[in-house]
């Protein structure tokens, strides 16, 4: 059994826009079930809009003042309007991490082109809001304080090599973690299937071991599903308070 | 060991009963799933990697990705908003509530602190002024009951001395009528007066 | 008669204490949760997995070798010195490995420049508590 084959794009209607293949696969799938399910979570459970919440409404709250608090505390009192954007991010790369850990579902944040496609857009969007705000002034970004003039032939390409490096680092992270992370699980499935498949008592017994494993490494997966939605996220509001502030 | 003592009241038994459940669960399913997509194998490579499949899935984030957005940004988070602003309102209005209850209490425990503090001082000084002078006061009542007393005494002494004159006198005077007239009916003699009282004198004198 | 003689209750009302500590904690735990509050680390600093550091050093140092080892061999491409700007691009992206690996460990974010030059910063890093889940390392 191929463990990476459960990462495959598989299309479920055609959809050809201006000559591209855009078609809705199990991935499009994905991430259409976690916009309904993040959506319906925010607004069925604030629906009763009770002063004192009940359980649904309260986790509603608790992720809205969790992610706000984040924003305010990395990125600075100026980043309240990328607060929606942050919060979406958020909601977007965390349920598409849980989403995944559900057997059959597919986890489009275990693909290195939509991890990539994110990192890039936060990347740009947050160069671009540098330049926006800090014009010429944001070149200076790249030249560390307090160091001497003459090694900035070398500091200046590595400061802008290690900027350059930040939507890599950032997609590479979360896409390496979440495919690890299912690649093992299948792995260890496919070793039970295996054993079990050998017919023996022996077999059956020994089976047992990779389901052990398995369950111990999905509440594993699921702490790395929030960790790495929240490194995501907290790292773009790092950039947000460069491009803001410009240190 | 927490196990252990979990095992105490049974928690254990249904921490083993539930893990033993997500085994079976994480047993069928991830065997179902592998059987299911058993059998054709991968064309080799990681399937990440594969180009024909970055426009649907760089497409349909985008599509998502906008639509969250503004769902999130034009309907859910305003709501939530809102009721955070409601509660925080609601709670600051508490505690400025509290706060106003906590002062007048404050206030109301210094002016009850403020009175009893009078009311103490007033206390004193009736306390010390009663019992500075009730000491002289007693001392001089006392004389002045002693005084009084004597002198209704002798008051009295005398009163009764004159009363007891007034009637001695009076039972001379009887006496002497009395014996005169008896003097008169029985013997028929006319018998001065002078002489009687010489006579009753004498025999009252014998007689008390 | 002395001031100990005044019942306890109107001295010391313990509940007017306890109402005041509560008001006080109160303002201070509204005053937090409003944009305007000042911004202070967060708690999260604490407890850093070292296995999620190390794990996001490998990344950090992969990422700039990548963009560093790309540049040149783009640069090469364009200006046709083969292995010139390859090795250029190498060693620079190794040395912004370096800073980037410099600034994750110190939580420094990523921004350009070092400690001594920007007090301001505090350590506030990704590699710090998950969110509501459990805290141990998760990082591969």
């Amino acid at each position: 059994m191929d463990p990476l084959h459960q990462f495959a794009i598989k299309p479920i209607f055609t959809v050809i826009i201006g000559g591209t293949d855009v078609s809705f696969s199990n991935s499009s799938l994905s991430m259409i079930a976690v916009v309904v399910m993040v959506f319906s979570l925010m607004t069925l459970g604030m629906r009763s809009r009770s002063l004192v919440p009940g359980r649904l409404q309260s986790l509603a709250e608790v992720l809205y003042e969790f992610i706000a608090k984040m924003v305010r505390d990395n990125a600075g009192h100026d980043a309240k309007p990328f607060f929606p954007f942050v919060f979406t991010l958020f909601m977007f790369i965390l349920f598409g991490n849980l989403l995944g850990m559900i057997p059959g579902a597919f986890t489009f944040t275990s693909h290195i082109v939509v991890t990539f496609a994110m990192a890039a857009f936060v990347f740009l969007g947050v160069t671009l809001l540098a330049i926006l705000k800090h014009g010429i002034k944001f070149a200076t970004f790249f030249m560390p304080h307090g160091v001497p003039l003459w090694m900035a032939p070398i500091l200046v390409p590595i400061e802008i090599v290690s900027y350059l490096s930040r939507p890599i680092s950032l997609s590479v992270r979360l896409f390496a973690n979440m495919m690890a992370g299912h690649t093992m699980l299948k792995v260890f499935a496919g070793f039970t299937i295996l054993m079990m498949g050998s017919g023996t008592a022996l077999g059956y017994v020994a089976g047992v071991v990779p389901v052990v494993i398995n369950t111990a490494l999905i509440g594993f997966e699921i702490g790395v599903a929030l960790l790495q939605a929240y490194v995501f996220t907290i790292l773009t509001c790092l950039y947000i308070k460069d491009a803001l502030e410009l240190h | 060991m927490k196990i252990l003592n979990g095992a105490a009241d049974g928690t254990f038994r249904r921490r083993l009963v539930a893990t033993l459940a997500l085994m079976a669960l994480v047993l069928v399913a991830t065997v179902g799933t592998a059987l299911a997509s058993g059998g054709e194998h991968g064309s080799g490579g990681l399937p990440q990697l594969n180009p024909a499949t970055f426009a649907t899935q760089w497409f349909w984030l985008v599509v998502s990705f906008i639509t969250l957005y503004f769902m999130l940004f034009g309907v859910a988070l305003p709501k939530v908003e809102e009721v955070l602003g409601a509660r925080e309102g609601r709670i600051s209005w508490d505690i400025t509530k509290a706060d106003e209850i906590r002062n007048e209490s404050n206030a109301v425990l210094a002016a009850t602190d403020r009175m009893l503090e009078r009311t103490r001082a007033q206390a004193q000084e009736i306390i010390s002024r009663t019992s500075g002078q009730g000491h002289a006061s007693g001392k001089m009542l006392m004389e002045r009951f002693d005084i009084e007393l004597s002198r209704r005494t002798r008051e009295a002494e005398s009163r009764i001395l004159t009363a007891r004159n007034a009637a001695l006198g009076e039972l001379d005077r009887t006496a002497v009528e009395l014996a005169q007239e008896v003097a008169t009916r029985l013997a028929g003699i006319e018998v001065d007066g002078a002489r009687i009282a010489e006579a009753v004198k004498a025999v009252i004198k014998e007689r008390v | 008669m002395d001031s100990d003689d005044v019942p306890p209750g109107l001295r010391e009302l313990p509940g007017l204490r306890e109402l005041e500590e509560r008001v006080r904690l109160a303002k201070q735990r509204t005053a937090q949760v409003s944009w305007e509050a000042p911004a202070g680390p967060s708690a999260d600093d604490k407890n850093k997995s070292m296995l999620a550091l190390a794990f996001r050093l490998g990344t950090e140092i992969l990422a700039a070798l990548v963009i560093g080892t790309g540049g040149g061999v783009l640069i090469d491409g364009w200006l046709g010195s083969k292995p010139l700007f390859l090795l250029i691009g190498f060693f620079i992206g190794a040395g912004g490995g370096v800073v980037n690996v410099y600034r994750a460990v110190g939580g420094l974010g990523y921004a350009a420049g070092y400690p001594g030059a920007r007090p301001d910063i505090k350590c506030r890093e990704d590699s710090g508590a998950p969110p509501p889940a459990g805290s141990d390392d998760k990082g591969r």
